[in-house]
């Protein structure tokens, strides 16, 4: 069907030079049949018109005429498509280097402002003869912490851009490693607060379609329960709970943390449009989370904690939906 | 003599930690710290007490730093506000407000402290 129209739509002006074509024959012949009948036969009238070579040759040369003007047409029309699309094409690979353009002038911005002022902040506490020094190697470790994040913006970056370039080949990839790998990587940008994953599921020998760029998201949802954990939370406790929904696989991430508000909810993924005037996001993570499972055939929300649906604060549950034409199971 | 009380309005959480932890250091009040401009918005509305400066971000989820200046602008003419943002293409926007003070991240913290002063002793030079 999608076949069909696609022909038809990109072949409509031969189709309607053609049509033209044989309108003009089909009014002529109506014609000739309205003036010549009265004196001949309808097998006569038929033999005139059909056994007759001058008339084939007419009838063939309004059709002809109809597919030349039609075919000229069509490569017009054709042409100013091609223009059209290349123009279109054009306006994404822009849109794109936008978006490249202010990644790097907002967030990377935000976060040499961040790593300036705490290496300022720092001066400013040594200066002092009667600095603390655990709160010296507190901000020490969060210097560290912020070129971390730097250093994950910029691999962030990178993956972006084989996504955009399509370079990014489908694979079956094993979970469970998978969460294991992202939390001792976000450990190592948090070594202070200790992470603790309950995987509430055996997920052992589950797998699914897609890349190990799926461990990225994995990494952004960890490393934001950590951000944004509750103040004085000492710990992080993320559950981990995958769920079969017929052939396509849930993955939950439950944290304990400060929760978002409702308002922000899908906010929090629409980095991609800041370079829309009037629309902002802020951080890069989720945004490109959602952009890697997209490209699975994959979705990301988040909702309140399940424990208190209603109550924003009480921690968040990141839902992750790999569809099922993309997902392939393997039962061990 | 007191120092000035600050409001700093930015969805970058760390640098709210950061500078609020600063500014208390060199021995500011931090009277509110909103993550986006309808949060400092709606403690605005509430106050009792006025900040004497407000450090405002530009790009904010809800509400960004150029709307949330104009309503602020709107409620108190007066108010001293510093634009603090990563992005220099909104300087023209914010001119257009009669906000004078516009610095771009990455700042200096003397550089931001300096401003603070600015707008402090401008509000000194009003009174008189």
């Amino acid at each position: 069907m999608d076949y069909d129209q696609n022909f038809l739509n990109k072949y409509r002006e031969i189709i309607f030079g053609l049509s033209i074509g044989f309108l003009i024959t089909i009014a002529d012949l109506f014609l000739d049949y309205m003036v010549v009948m009265q004196d001949l036969t309808f097998i006569q009238f038929v033999e005139h018109h059909f056994f007759n070579i001058w008339q084939l040759i007419e009838h063939f040369v309004y059709v002809s005429m109809g597919l030349f003007f039609s075919i000229i047409w069509w490569q017009k029309s054709n042409h100013y498509r091609q223009i059209r699309e290349l123009k279109n094409e054009l306006e994404e690979k822009k849109d794109f280097s936008d978006l490249l353009l202010d990644i790097m002038t907002h967030d990377l911005n935000n976060l040499n402002q961040n790593a300036l002022t705490r290496a300022e902040l720092l001066r400013h506490l040594l200066l002092d003869s009667k600095y603390e020094k655990g709160n010296v190697i507190r901000n020490f470790d969060d210097l560290r912490r912020t070129v971390k994040f730097s250093n994950i913006l910029i691999k962030n970056i990178k993956i972006l851009s084989q996504l955009e370039a399509d370079m990014v080949e489908t694979k079956n990839i094993k979970l469970s490693p998978l969460f294991e790998s992202a939390k001792e990587k976000v450990q190592l940008v948090f070594p202070d607060i200790p992470i603790n994953i309950k995987l509430k599921n055996d997920t052992e020998k589950l797998e699914v379609e897609g890349h190990p760029f799926i461990e990225n998201v994995f990494m952004n949802l960890i490393s934001n329960s950590c951000r944004y954990r509750k103040p004085g939370q000492k710990e992080v406790s993320i559950e981990i709970e995958v769920s079969k929904v017929k052939d396509s696989v849930q993955i939950s991430f439950i944290d304990f943390g400060r929760g978002i508000e409702d308002e922000l909810k899908e906010e929090i993924f629409n980095r991609f449009s800041i370079i829309k005037p009037g629309q902002h996001g802020s951080g890069l993570g989720l945004s490109i989370s959602r952009r890697i499972l997209e490209q699975f055939g994959g979705k990301i929300w988040v909702e309140n904690h399940p424990d208190s649906p209603d109550d924003p604060s009480a921690g968040s549950i990141f839902k992750i939906f790999l569809t099922k034409s993309n997902t392939v199971i393997t039962e061990g | 003599m007191r120092k000035a009380r600050i409001m700093i309005v930015d969805d970058n959480y760390d640098l709210n930690q950061l500078f609020s932890e600063f500014l208390s250091l060199l021995g500011y009040e931090i009277l509110f710290i909103g993550k986006n401009g309808k949060e400092a918005l709606d403690f605005y509305k509430k106050t009792a007490v006025y900040p004497d400066v407000i450090l405002m971000d530009y790009r904010m989820p809800l509400k960004d730093g150029l709307i949330t200046s104009r309503e602020i602008l709107q409620l108190n003419s007066n108010q001293k506000i510093i634009f603090v943002s990563a992005d220099e293409r909104v300087k023209p926007e914010v001119e257009e407000l009669g906000i004078k003070q516009i610095i771009f991240k990455p700042v200096d913290i003397d550089l931001l402290v300096q401003n603070i002063e600015i707008a402090v002793s401008s509000i000194q030079a009003d009174l008189l």
